[in-house]
This record gives structure tokens, C-alpha cells and sequence, in this order.
């Protein structure tokens, strides 16, 4: 039986995956009565790290280490790209706020450098990347004459020591690998389980009494990101005290921890921003009466009618279920707003599968203003207060770019505060 | 069967059996129609039907025709009376939780029975008051009188007072009628009180009219005797074989062990088998139990107290429950949550809970263990394996779908935030997302033979979780009622093979 709600606000956020909750983040903020509705569990595969510009242009396949440079080239030859509709400061500005943000639920991260910052990933690869948590940062400190220690655990599946060792040791050559074994382990560790265990200092000791006969032969130890959850930095302090190593986090496979860690973060800071989540429900057959925008939210067992002023379309793309692919084409599957797609089926993947432009596909998306509200084909915008932030966005190949998270957080940031300009605030300033 | 225990607990036994405390919470109506039939009655057997060794005894000077007996009789008689309407009513007007027929109609039979035997005993009456012939063969025996004007002045007082009818008709005159009192006086009074405290048969005497002469002609008073007699034998008969029982079981069955925490520390609960013959089928435990919303969705009798006690009586006294119900009955009893509400509130002080502890003991020495026992001991996948090419018949819902587990990308979060998987210390084999895996490869069989779908707490968990909104937790429940239906009907089809080797 489904029960009937009712809510009105200002401001209905459609999606929790990154992009949603940086504009739920932001709105709340701001002080607008906030209605989050969708599935937060894509935060499982977020790395943890905000990514601003890891490569451009696509074809030279190398890695950028000035994001500024490489963001004005970009700026000049795609203008239609999602960084081009704003300026440097503006990107900056909002990852200063998530930085703030995340700061306040004793989740910290390192604030952007002028250059990208190299992290180790459980491949053994470098990647680019711009702002990291600080459970993380200490990998920066890697050179290639470092004695580094790489600690894996028994029982935990995509993590070895000593692949990782294999695949640097022809840069770098000082480096030990150490399996621990994990007391109460069966021989099979899920991740998010194993990370809750390090937050227990018994459990801690045992680890530290198995890689202390290290402390003197290395400098820097390594180790997977499963080092605790919500108090990840004070387990990671109270295992350096007790082994007297430096140590740092690296990436792993979903689910990935930096990635839990980031979800409960914000799903604690914006439930206390008494932000009214919806978890899980779908938004069905919208409407627009002229001035407000009346929303079905539906789970499977309620249905919520939210009245809202202002949305923000934050669904992301095919694994969101922002888009769809249908046989012929690509649509939209909330607004059923006009998508931006290659012209026929056949173009949108390129025979090559290494192409060096990348596949047509992964730049489908919804085409917006340059505060990111969807446009028609003819460039007139669809809703007044309707905004689209984050992956759906069209012309954006943010995985070979490297810039998800740093197009996520501009998008949200960006439309956030020009809904607050035009229907709250008037003319304050709101863009710090 | 249960092994015999017997350690007495007399108090709650007297006062359930003489008060029928436990009745009277369960239902206060009830409790009044019944206890009316049971005070009514008991006063008849013991001060009337056995007046030879009780009344004659106690009482000096008791005669059945004298006060206040003679009233008390009446009294008896009609609370009986009152009594059994009322049960009948309740019988037929009122529909109680689900019950069959054939009890009904054996409660019927019960109740129609003590009828008989209270209406037979008013009509004995009846005919006693208006009998000529019993009238002269007393004053015979009991008189010395010798003149004509004499027995008539007798005869005249009884007709006015005692409503004999007689033949002849008889003059009354102011006269006559004090000479009857005198006699009356000096022969009759001292077994005789006055006749309208017998205030049913009176009535039913007063208004015979003119059958009253004919009954007198056939000596009615005579041929109704062994009537209520062979009734009265007839009930006594039907004692152990009928509903009846239960006033000889009642007692035991609530001096016996009442499961309490003190009693549950102690030792192991034990039920005597003749507890059964205690349930008179009222059905208020079934008013009680926790698990009937269970019973609506999935229609199994067996789910009921009243029917699961039925069914164990009848599996362990005749053996004669085929496989199907004995399936029925052991994944009805699994429902049960040991709630306690049942044995709560038994009108007949029945250790129910007690027996639903044991009925699985029993149960699988029978072959029919509980379900995750039997794919537990891999049974299930050697039989599966055994009849490879049968397609089960699975209902097209979820784990049926393409479209419900297509999405997962095997991402292992719902094995990651599963608690089952999370302790240890079971022996789980798959996780959640090796589940969603085999429906990926076809094999929904072998998903639904997994542990998993056994250990799953369905916290849903994985299914808030799920980054594809995958109904994990949903689709494991359902591959669970697979496995269910699977291991019930290998159950069923052992025994039959068993059956019919023998």
C-alpha cells in the first residue's frame, strides 16, 4: 500500500551520486529548504579522489602536470565544454566549498596545488589527480630512492603487495612487500567490513606488532585504503604512532572506502543540514504548473508529492540511469529533455576500442547555458529554474579527461548559487 | 512421543477445573455458557444421578421430591438446559477461525447428547407429576386408608396442588379439599414438597392438556425411566471417544508442567500425549496467535494451534497423516515464533508451547527435519543432481526475470554491507553477489540450494545499498520459498518412495 506525502521546498535535488551531493551540500548551505531524492550507494565507486584536469588534450595520452594550462587550451578549443562556460576562480571556488564542507564532518582533504598530485592506485599506476584525503597524501612523498614498505592483508581480494612492487620496480627500486594475516580473518575479507575492524586499537596493536620489524629498514609504508571509516585519520595517526611509519592510503577496486567514507560524510552533514532524503525513490512524470514543479517521488513503498521551485538534475548517465539507451536513440529519462548524441547508432562507439579520441558516446549528454540550465536544440533554455549538473552533462568525456569530479562540483556549485541569486537572495553576493 | 513426566501442580489444576479460570480470560461469554452447563451438571451427576451414594447418605431425610433437592434439580436442569442453547447457537450462528465441519459436527453430537439426556430427564418428571397410576400405587404403599371419600378427598387435593391428572373427573368442594390437606398432612408432606419448585417440570405439566390422559393410559412415567437411563449410559460411553474427554483431561492437563523461565532454565519442556484429549478445539488459541497474518498469506492450516494440535494427536496416536499433511505440518510449526500467546491463554491449561518445542524432535525422526536442516545436510543438491532434466515449476517473478539481476555489476557492495557474510562464525557458502552471479548464469536451481538464502536476515541491507537498485534482498527471499517448496516436496516424495518399498 503506498501512502501519500506532501512536501514543498525550494529546491528538489534529483540524484545523490557526487554532483547531487555537492548541490545538496551547497544549497543547504545557502539555507534553501532542500529535498535530495535518489540512490547514494553510487558513491561506493567514487576513488575518494577530486580529479580537475588529469589529461587534455585527449590525443596526447600523457599526463598533465599544470591543470591551468591545460584548462585554458580546453577553454579555447571546446567551448562547449562544461569548463568553458565558467571561469578558473568559479572552479576553484567550489572546490574550496567542498573542501570547507567536507572539513566540517572531520573528513579532510588536501586543497588543490597549483600542480596535479601523483596517486598510487592498486595497479601499480600513477594518477592524476587534484585534491585527495589526507589519509592519502602522505603517497606524494614517494621518490624513487624512497625504502618504501607495501603492506597487503591476507584474505582481502584485489590488493597484492606485490604486484603493485612489481610493476614499480624498475623506477623504484627500494621496496619491500608484507602480507599480513588478519586474526579472526576466514580466509575472506569484504572490504567495508574489514575497514570498521581498524578502528578497534586492539585490533590495530596486532597489525602494528606484525610490521614494526619493518620500522627500521623502511621510511614510507603503503597500505589499502580500508583503514577505517568514519575515523579513518585517527586510525591511520594511531598506526603510525605505534609502528613509527609514515603511511599512506592506496585507491582500491570498488567498493572503495575513500568512496563509503565520502558517502557517509555527506549523509551525516546533510541530514544535520536537514536536507529531506528520499533514499532510493524514482522521480515519476513531472510537471511544471508555471512556477513550481510538481515531482512523484516513488519507492516501493511510499509516494511523495514534493513541490519545488527550483531542480537540479544530478541522475548521471547510463549506470545513473540519468540516460537511456534506447535502439535508436539516447534519452533523457527524467524531464525527457533534449539530448546531445552522435546522429545515428553505428557512430556512437568508434571501431578502435583504444581510439584516441574516444568513443562519440561518452560525450551524449544534456546541453545547458552557461549556468547550466538544459537548452532546446534551438538554444533556448527549457525550464526557468530547471538546472542539469555532473556527468549528464553533454561534450564531456570525464573519464579520458580525468575531470569528474572537478565538472561535478563546478556544475553543482554553479547552478546552486545562480537558483539562490534569482529566487532568494537578491542581490547578495553568493559566490563565495 | 514425548516421554511421560508427571510432577503435579494441584493449584492452578483445582481452580482451572473448578472455576475454569483460564476460560474466563480467555472470553467471558464463553465462560458463562459454559460454566452454566458445567456447575448445572456436575450438581445433577453427583447430588442426583449418584443419590444413592451421596444425597441418601448426607442428608437424613433427602427425598428426590423434597425441597430445597427437588429445586435445586429443576435449577440444575435448566441452567443445562441454557447452557446448551447457547453453545449451540454459538455453533451454528457463529463462525469461528477457521474450523472443519467434522468437529463441529462432533461438538454438535456432544452437546446434542447432554440435550437428550436433560430433556429426557424433565419429560420423567413431567409424566411423574401427572401419573394416576404412580399417584395410586403411593397411596397403596404409603396410606392406610380404606374409604372411598378419603382417597377422593385426596385425589382432589393433589389435582389442585400437585397437577395429577386423572381420569375420572372430580367434584371440588371447599370440604373435600381441606380433608385432602389433613391427609396429605399426615401421609404425604414428609416426602412431598410443594410442586411448583418444581418449577420446569410443573410448567411442562401444566400445559399437557389432553395428552396428559393417554400418557397416564400407555404408563409413560414407566418406558421414559430407561430412556434417560440408556442416555445418561449412552454419554457415559461416549466419555473417552468424544469431546467429552476433555473434563477428565482438563484437570491433568493444567496440573501439569507450565513452561515459566524458572521452569526453562531447569529443564526440558515434556508434554504427556494425553494432554491432546484436553483440546476441545475451541480455536482461541488461534484468535491469539502471532503467526496468523502468516496463515492469510500462505493458507496453511497447520500454522493454527488448534489445527497443528489435531494434526500432532492424530500423527502420534494413529499414524494415519499422509505425507502432504505431515509436510504441512512441520513447515507450519516452523512459522511458529514461540511467542507463548497459545499456551497463555488455553482454557484447558494445555502446555501448547511445550508441544510445539517437541513436535519438531519428532517430526524428524519422521523424516520430515526443518527445512534448512534438510539443505543444510546437502540432501537437496544430491537429490537435485539425482533428477536433472525435471524443470520445477518456479513462479515468474523476480529471481524469474532477466530484467530484475541483469543490472549488477557484480560491484560486491551488498556482500560488503551483509552481516551474514560480516560473522565469521557461521558457515555461510555464497554471498549476495555470487547469488545475483548464478541467476546471471542461468543457475537458479543451484542459487536457491545456496546457504545464503537460508542465513539471509533479510535486513535489506544489500538492497538499500545496491548502486543498480537490484532487489537483492527480495530476490533471495523468493529463491528462499523456492527452496522451501523444493525441499518440502522431496520430503514428501522420500517418504511415498519409503511407503511404498515397505
Amino acid at each position: 500500500m503506498k501512502n501519500k506525502k506532501h512536501i514543498t521546498c525550494d529546491i528538489t535535488v534529483i540524484g545523490a551520486g557526487f554532483a547531487g551531493m555537492v548541490a545538496a551540500a551547497r544549497a543547504s548551505a545557502l539555507g534553501l529548504k532542500t529535498v535530495q531524492v535518489g540512490n547514494s550507494s553510487q558513491l561506493y565507486f567514487a576513488s575518494g579522489l577530486f580529479d580537475f584536469l588529469g589529461v587534455y588534450p585527449l590525443h596526447s595520452r600523457t599526463v598533465l602536470q599544470d591543470p591551468l594550462t591545460g584548462l585554458s587550451l580546453l577553454q579555447k578549443e571546446m567551448p562547449e565544454h562544461p569548463y568553458s562556460k565558467t571561469s578558473l576562480e568559479a572552479i576553484l571556488k567550489s572546490f574550496d566549498f567542498l573542501a570547507r564542507f567536507l572539513q566540517s564532518t572531520g573528513l579532510n582533504y588536501i586543497k588543490p596545488d597549483k600542480e596535479n598530485r601523483s596517486v598510487l592506485t592498486s595497479a601499480g599506476t600513477f594518477k592524476p589527480t587534484c585534491m585527495i584525503p589526507e589519509t592519502i597524501s602522505k603517497g606524494c612523498l614517494l621518490k624513487n630512492d624512497t625504502n618504501l614498505l607495501l603492506v597487503d592483508f591476507k584474505g582481502l581480494k584485489g590488493f597484492c603487495a606485490g604486484q603493485i612492487a612489481d610493476v614499480l620496480k624498475k623506477n623504484y627500486p627500494n621496496i619491500l612487500t608484507l602480507s599480513v594475516g588478519v586474526p579472526g580473518g576466514n580466509g575472506n575479507l569484504n572490504p567495508a567490513y574489514f575497514a570498521t575492524m581498524f578502528e578497534d586499537s586492539s585490533f590495530l596493536k596486532e597489525i602494528a606488532t606484525q610490521i614494526s620489524p619493518f620500522s627500521d629498514k623502511v621510511e614510507l609504508m603503503g597500505m589499502p585504503a580500508v583503514c577505517g571509516i568514519n575515523k579513518s585519520l585517527d586510525a591511520l595517526t594511531r598506526l603510525e604512532k605505534m609502528t613509527g611509519l609514515d603511511i599512506f592510503e592506496i585507491p582500491m577496486m570498488p567498493p572503495s572506502i575513500p568512496g563509503l567514507r565520502l558517502k557517509n560524510a555527506f549523509e551525516k552533514k546533510l541530514a544535520e543540514n536537514n536536507v529531506h532524503f528520499l533514499s532510493q525513490a524514482k522521480i515519476k512524470s513531472p510537471q511544471f504548473n508555471g512556477s513550481e514543479f510538481i515531482l512523484n517521488a516513488v519507492n516501493q513503498n511510499m509516494e511523495t508529492q514534493i513541490k519545488s521551485r527550483g531542480v537540479i538534475l544530478a541522475t548521471g548517465r547510463f549506470q545513473g540511469s540519468g540516460l537511456h539507451a534506447q535502439r535508436g536513440c539516447i534519452k533523457e529519462t527524467v524531464f525527457d529533455l533534449p539530448v546531445y548524441q552522435p546522429d545515428k547508432r553505428s557512430l556512437w562507439h568508434h571501431l578502435d576500442f583504444f581510439e584516441k579520441q574516444g568513443h562519440m558516446i561518452n560525450t551524449a549528454g544534456v546541453e545547458t547555458d552557461n549556468v547550466f540550465r538544459p537548452v532546446d536544440t534551438d538554444g533556448t533554455v527549457v525550464y526557468e529554474n530547471l538546472y542539469a549538473i555532473g556527468s549528464i552533462l553533454a561534450r564531456n568525456d570525464w573519464i579520458r579527461l580525468k575531470s569528474g569530479s572537478g565538472v561535478s562540483a563546478l556544475s553543482a556549485f554553479t547552478a546552486v548559487n545562480d537558483f539562490y541569486k534569482k529566487n532568494a537572495a537578491g542581490d547578495i553576493d553568493v559566490s563565495d | 512421543m514425548p516421554k511421560l513426566k508427571l510432577s503435579l501442580n494441584l493449584k492452578p489444576a483445582l481452580f482451572n477445573t473448578i472455576f475454569q479460570s483460564k476460560l474466563f480470560c480467555a472470553s467471558k461469554t464463553r465462560w458463562v455458557i459454559h460454566f452454566l452447563v458445567f456447575a448445572g451438571f456436575t450438581f445433577l451427576v453427583f447430588f442426583h444421578a449418584l443419590d444413592e451414594l451421596t444425597s441418601f447418605n448426607l442428608f437424613q431425610y433427602y427425598q428426590p421430591t423434597l425441597d430445597p433437592f427437588q429445586f435445586l434439580r429443576n435449577l440444575a436442569g435448566f441452567l443445562v438446559l441454557t447452557g446448551c442453547i447457547g453453545f449451540l447457537f454459538r455453533r451454528l450462528f457463529k463462525t469461528r477461525i477457521n474450523r472443519e465441519n467434522k468437529t463441529k459436527y462432533k461438538e454438535i453430537f456432544s452437546i446434542i447428547l447432554i440435550l437428550l439426556v436433560i430433556i429426557s430427564g424433565f419429560m420423567l418428571e413431567t409424566v411423574k407429576i401427572i401419573s394416576e397410576p404412580a399417584f395410586l400405587e403411593m397411596v397403596e404403599d404409603y396410606s392406610d386408608l380404606d374409604e372411598d371419600t378419603d382417597l377422593n378427598a385426596l385425589m382432589t387435593y393433589w389435582e389442585k396442588n400437585y397437577h395429577v391428572v386423572f381420569k375420572e373427573m372430580l367434584i371440588i368442594t371447599e370440604d373435600t379439599l381441606e380433608k385432602g390437606r389433613l391427609l396429605n398432612d399426615a401421609y404425604c408432606l414428609d416426602c412431598h414438597s410443594k410442586i411448583k419448585s418444581a418449577f420446569v417440570s410443573k410448567t411442562f405439566a401444566m400445559h399437557l392438556g389432553e395428552i396428559a390422559n393417554s400418557l397416564n393410559h400407555y404408563r409413560a412415567d414407566n418406558w421414559l425411566y430407561p430412556i434417560h437411563y440408556l442416555l445418561s449410559f449412552l454419554m457415559l460411553i461416549c466419555l473417552p471417544f468424544s469431546r467429552f474427554f476433555h473434563i477428565l483431561m482438563i484437570p491433568f492437563a493444567s496440573a501439569t508442567h507450565k513452561m515459566t523461565s524458572r521452569h526453562f532454565q531447569k529443564e526440558t519442556v515434556s508434554v504427556h500425549p494425553a494432554t491432546f484429549a484436553a483440546c476441545t478445539n475451541c480455536g482461541i488459541c488461534s484468535e491469539v496467535c502471532s503467526v496468523y497474518p502468516n496463515f492469510l498469506i500462505t493458507k496453511n492450516k497447520q500454522i493454527l494451534p488448534h489445527s497443528k494440535i489435531e494434526s500432532a494427536g492424530k500423527m502420534i496416536f494413529s499414524g494415519h497423516l499422509n505425507p502432504e499433511a505431515l509436510n504441512q505440518l512441520q513447515l507450519g510449526n516452523d512459522e511458529c515464533t514461540m511467542c507463548n500467546n497459545c499456551t497463555d491463554i488455553c482454557p484447558s491449561g494445555i502446555d501448547l508451547q511445550g508441544l510445539w518445542k517437541t513436535l519438531p524432535q519428532t517430526l524428524q525422526k519422521m523424516g520430515y527435519p526443518d527445512n534448512y536442516t534438510f539443505v543444510k545436510d546437502k540432501a537437496l543438491q544430491e537429490r537435485g543432481k539425482k533428477q536433472a532434466g525435471r524443470t520445477y515449476e518456479l513462479t515468474r517473478n523476480l529471481a524469474g526475470r532477466v530484467y530484475s539481476f541483469e543490472n549488477c555489476v557484480q560491484c560486491t557492495i551488498c556482500t560488503n554491507v551483509c552481516p551474514v557474510v560480516a560473522y565469521a562464525g557461521n558457515d555461510n557458502d555464497m554471498t549476495p553477489q555470487q547469488i545475483m552471479n548464478l541467476l546471471r548464469l542461468g543457475e537458479k536451481q543451484m542459487a536457491a540450494e545456496t546457504r545464503m538464502v537460508w542465513n539471509c536476515l533479510t535486513c535489506y541491507l544489500c538492497q538499500e545499498h545496491c548502486p543498480s537498485e537490484i532487489k537483492v534482498a527480495d530476490i533471495i527471499l523468493e529463491l528462499r520459498n523456492i527452496s522451501n517448496q523444493t525441499a518440502g516436496r522431496l520430503k514428501i516424495m522420500t517418504a511415498t518412495n519409503k511407503a511404498n518399498k515397505l
